[in-house]
């Protein structure tokens, strides 16, 4: 039996009772609060963007450790990615900054670093404005032929776009559902958002070192992107296709709750 | 005036006299009716402050009274992601623990923050509240809010637009080669915003190098 047919044949629920290799986790977000107590061993690299002399931004890497969240949305983010994947380990990008500046430029900057960093997993809760579409594809692209897997999320409400770089073929896109499992999920082949997750009230680590609950595609991304590094875990040698195969034959075709 | 007509008429351009700030109260109203939340607010982007500013709040004329004015930091806080993410959010609130018996904060129950766009540009952000114990809102309900603010966006457009046709404001350069220059601008800041400041530098420095005095010929 090869890797790929023993991987067919295994719900990826069931990968925790064998041992899971490490498996790196980029989250491009508004950065992870790396102090709270369920993620301090978790976040191994982070970086955020400065301003710089020329109007602009500069990428900035951080010490381990560090609180590098004011919103608490990448802090969601990782939580999730911990819970279910307990293999992941975690490198925080932060791309969204304080003021009205607009995020668009510094996410395609992040990943930029997520592609050069060659994370085999990318966490992009966020969705780029479409002026920078064109901007994402090769990277895109590029991450897919390196063996990287981006995971990215549907616009909650998408009025012209289904959101980038979710729409892009080279990606996973998620939406989400209420789902009684993050180990629930559809697979969609009537749509460029191919993969539907838990992303309904889903616990998770807040700020302040708390505790909520989060809502949204955004939510049901990190859902995805833990099963991702659950599979890589369990068989590293997998490619983007064969993980994208293994998630459509491993769906639920079960009624919505 | 009404501060609430004064905020969205400083703000964003709202005359006082039109029936935008209705429209915008009806939205508000009947996105409150069916996602089951007590209380919408509208906040206008201060952009001199980078700041939220509350403009209008519906369901509550105490909150009203209270709120109207009061400032909201874009760097912090479920209106300000729904800003700087561009995206809806939904919220729960924070609890110390992960039985989430004990809350961190006084945040409301449940909160769904949406952006208020014309095009790329963020005008303000549409939230609603509950604070029923234990409601959460789910996907469903913030697309169906989303969708409202999509709707604030283009009447608020549109209504900057009509004002800024009566007032000449948007009317063409006389000149084709000034109009041309509007276009190249427009065009580029849509293509490449990076690339902007450079054009920007680029002409500042034809105009240094047109309007510098001549120097006086040697006889």
């Amino acid at each position: 039996m090869t890797f790929l047919t023993e991987a067919l044949g295994s719900s990826i629920e069931a990968l925790e009772a064998r041992p899971l290799a490490p498996v790196d986790v980029a989250v491009i977000d508004s950065g992870i609060d790396a102090t709270h107590p369920d993620l301090t061993t978790r976040i191994f690299r982070a970086w955020r963007f400065d301003p710089d002399e020329r109007g602009g931004s500069q990428e900035v890497e951080l010490p381990t450790g560090t609180e590098n969240d004011k919103f608490g949305h990448g802090t969601g983010v990782a939580g999730i990615i911990a819970r279910i994947a307990p293999n992941a380990r975690i490198a925080d990008i932060r791309v969204l900054s304080s003021g009205n500046t607009g995020s668009g430029q510094d996410l395609v900057k992040g990943l930029k670093i997520a592609v050069r960093e060659r994370f085999p997993v990318i966490n992009m809760s966020l969705a780029c404005p479409a002026k920078y579409a064109s901007e994402l594809v090769p990277l895109c692209e590029r991450a897919w032929y390196q063996g990287q897997i981006i995971v990215a999320a549907k616009r909650n409400v998408p009025i012209t776009d289904d959101g980038f770089p979710a729409e892009f073929s080279s990606c996973i896109g998620v939406d989400t559902e209420e789902l009684d499992s993050p180990f629930r999920y559809r697979f969609n082949d009537r749509s460029r958002i191919e993969l539907v997750a838990l992303g309904e009230n889903v616990p998770t680590t807040g700020l302040a070192h708390g505790y909520t609950n989060m809502t949204g595609t955004s939510f049901a991304t990190p859902t995805v992107s833990a099963l991702v590094a659950r599979l890589l875990g369990a068989y590293p040698g997998l490619r983007p296709f064969e993980v994208r195969a293994i998630l459509r034959d491993t769906a639920w075709h079960g009624e919505a709750a | 005036m009404p501060l609430s007509a004064e905020l969205l008429e400083r703000h964003l351009g709202i005359r006082p006299t039109s029936a935008t700030e209705a429209t915008l109260r009806m939205l508000i109203w009947t996105g409150l009716q069916l996602t089951g939340a007590q209380e919408g607010s509208l906040l206008v982007l201060d952009a001199g402050r980078d700041e939220l500013r509350f403009a209008m709040t519906v369901g509550n004329e105490q909150s009203e009274a209270t709120l109207l004015d009061q400032p909201v930091p874009l760097g912090k806080g479920i209106s300000g992601l729904a800003a700087a993410s561009r995206e809806v959010q939904i919220g729960a609130p924070t609890y110390r623990d992960v039985k989430q018996s004990q809350k961190v904060g006084h945040d409301p129950e449940a909160v769904i923050a949406a952006p208020i766009l014309a095009g790329d540009e963020l005008l303000g952000v549409l939230t609603c509240v509950s604070f029923e114990p234990g409601k959460r809102f789910g996907t469903d309900q913030g697309r169906l809010y989303g969708g409202f603010a999509v709707i604030a966006g283009v009447v608020i457009d549109q209504e900057r637009r009509l004002a800024r046709l009566e007032t000449g404001a948007m009317a063409a350069p006389a000149d084709p080669r000034e109009q041309r220059i509007v276009e190249i601008a427009a065009h580029l800041g849509q293509a490449r915003p990076d690339a902007l400041n450079d054009a920007v530098a680029v002409l500042e420095r034809i105009e240094r190098l047109a309007l510098a005095p001549v120097p006086p010929r040697a006889a």
